[in-house]
């Protein structure tokens, strides 16, 4: 199982590699300078991106690559906080800056039980820190888990494995946190096994 | 699969032997468990052809440096102590911000240790880097000493010699894995961690003996009755401004109270918001109830530590007044403890409040000067986990 990490420059991107790699997946970090084909090439089964200090709100221009690959790979994919925002925004939904940052312990609440939050409780503490949000859901996605200031903390495409997470599953005091890529594991192990055309 | 550890010792040693050849390689121990797992498994790779030097900054604790060279001799590995105490305090004299602070203790650092390096004869430098060293300067969000490469310093040609890391990719809890395969001694491998340059950073703003020497004290007591992963004392100026902020009305909302005092000292201090550095302003919170000090739970205080922060941009981080008598004092100690794996994400260790009171008293009674003491109620993120 392959799923490198792209590092868009955050603080904790090299850490979702060290959970993927105690998760037994081959992962490591990869520049934001990817593309798909590259993706194609190094046989990847999914793909995880991390956060940044980008502000999505307004300078989504900043990570273009990355909004590339997010249109062209065609394999299951994790956008967590700045990348969950990218994700929005190529997708055709909305990033601003939010009304009520969140920085340290946050609980979100489950909304959907979809396959990424498996075994996950109804409500758990999470690590936060974002000064965006998103306000606005792309077209063909849900909502899967918020927070009292934030709405949007978990969303998914109906019926791709295409996910987004605003807090980080990577930081260890995230509640079950490694559950997150416990799942995206399984879901892409599926979807190496049926081969679905995204 | 977690971390091989007998894999990872073996293809370093065979590594650094390859590396360093016949040559010689110096390497700058602190007496922590990231510089004396690399100078160990150096040592198992080129034997006598390592030097270890410890350079005595002056920010060190109370009785370290000989502590240090104790430990060293015990562990049979060849060692030295270089006093640069003067030259660090001269050159840091009137400097008051962090990352000014920082980039002159690590430009001293490497000076000292060029100088060493070539009076040894060392084309090489081993280093105990680790991820969050360079996660956290590479991001910006703080210098740490001991990073050069990865920002684009080249030190062969700014200081004569090439730089080995053999556990550069590793985080703490890793290190000390390594650590106790090696047979290191548990009280260092699972020492709580110092950072590079000392008590510099827990001496907020401008370092002077005076201030330094009353951190000294504060440190050995705190460390003395405090528990943790990383657990010490700071010392700020009990210098105040201005501030227009809705935190004293925030703090009387959550918790229904009204005797609420806001202090808002001059110095500012290191966080990390959204992946940006955020060198901003610290909240003194202080609640009175007519029978004395007000004692929430420390979770409840961090709880509304998220509020603060969340509303007032300009602030990073929150601390609760733990004395129960302040008197006039030229410098306020602000007590530190979290709770981590890996130093990147820390929680705030929940201390009974009989301890906290405990070492407040304590520090009134033996360190002078000191006006109040507080504890830091901020997590990381909103906050770091050292001050500067």
């Amino acid at each position: 199982m392959i799923i490198p990490v792209v590092d868009v420059g955050g603080q904790y991107n090299h850490m979702i590699t060290r959970a993927l790699t105690e998760l037994d997946a081959e992962s490591k970090l990869i520049p934001m300078s990817i593309t798909a084909k590259d993706l194609e090439e190094m046989k990847a089964d999914g793909l995880v991106m991390g956060g940044g200090p980008q502000r999505i709100g307004f300078e989504a221009e900043k990570l273009e690559n990355v909004s590339k690959v997010i249109k062209e790979a065609k394999i299951p994919m994790l956008g967590l906080c700045v990348t969950h925002q990218l994700m929005a925004v190529v997708f055709g939904g909305k990033a601003e800056q939010a009304k009520h940052p969140e920085y340290g312990p946050v609980r979100v609440y489950v909304d959907n039980k979809d396959e990424i939050l498996n075994d996950f409780n109804e409500s758990f503490l999470a690590w936060e820190t974002h000064n965006d949000e998103v306000t606005a859901l792309p077209e063909n996605f849900v909502v899967l888990a918020h927070s009292e200031k934030c709405r949007i903390q978990v969303m998914r495409h109906e019926t791709k494995p295409i996910f987004g997470v605003q807090f980080h599953p990577e930081a260890v005091q995230t509640e079950n946190g490694a559950l997150i890529f416990k799942n995206f594991i399984e879901i892409c192990k599926k979807f190496m096994f049926t081969r679905k055309k995204l | 699969m977690v971390l091989n550890v007998q894999g990872f010792v073996d293809e370093k040693i065979e590594e650094i032997r390859r590396i360093v050849n016949d040559e010689k390689a110096l390497i700058a121990v602190s007496g922590g468990v990231d510089s004396t797992t690399c100078a160990v498994l150096t040592h198992k790779a080129i034997y006598e052809n390592l030097q270890c030097v410890f350079i005595d900054t002056g920010f060190m604790r109370l009785g370290e440096p000989e502590k240090v060279k104790s430990f060293f001799e015990e562990l049979d590995l060849p060692f030295k102590i270089i006093d640069a105490r003067e030259r660090f305090m001269e050159l840091l004299k009137g400097l008051e911000d962090a990352e000014e602070k920082r980039k002159v203790f690590r430009q001293t650092f490497y000076d000292v240790l060029s100088e060493s390096a070539k009076e040894e004869d060392c084309k090489f430098l081993v280093q105990g880097t680790i991820a969050p060293d360079w996660i956290e300067t590479k991001g910006g969000i703080k210098t740490q000493h001991n990073v050069l490469e990865q920002i684009g310093i080249n030190p062969v040609e700014k200081f004569g010699f090439q730089v080995i890391e053999p556990i550069a990719y590793l985080y703490k809890d890793q290190v000390r894995e390594v650590a106790n395969f090696l047979g290191i001694k548990t009280d260092t491998s699972q020492r709580q961690p110092f950072p590079g340059p000392g008590l510099l950073v827990r001496v907020i703003g401008e370092v002077t003996k005076e201030k330094l020497d009353i951190e000294k004290k504060a440190t050995e007591i705190v460390e003395r009755n405090i528990e943790g992963s990383q657990y010490f004392a700071a010392i700020i100026d009990n210098e105040e401004i201005e501030n227009e902020n809705n935190i004293e009305k925030l703090t009387t909302d959550f918790f229904n109270v009204n005797q609420v005092e806001v202090k808002v000292p001059k110095n500012l201090v290191t966080g990390v918001k959204g992946d940006l550095r955020a060198y901003k302003k610290l909240a003194a919170l202080t609640i009175r109830l007519n029978s004395g000090l007000f004692k929430p739970t420390i979770e409840k205080l961090v709880q509304l530590q998220v509020n603060i922060i969340s509303e007032n941009p300009d602030f990073t981080r929150v601390a609760y007044n733990i004395t129960e008598k302040p008197r006039k004092g030229k410098y306020i100690i602000l007590v530190r403890s979290i709770n981590t794996r890996d130093y990147m994400t820390a929680k705030v260790t929940e201390i009974p409040w009989e301890n906290l009171e405990k070492t407040a008293e304590e520090i009134m009674k033996k360190c002078k000067e000191i006006s109040e003491v507080y504890y830091d109620v901020t997590p990381k993120p909103p906050s770091t986990v050292e001050y500067e």
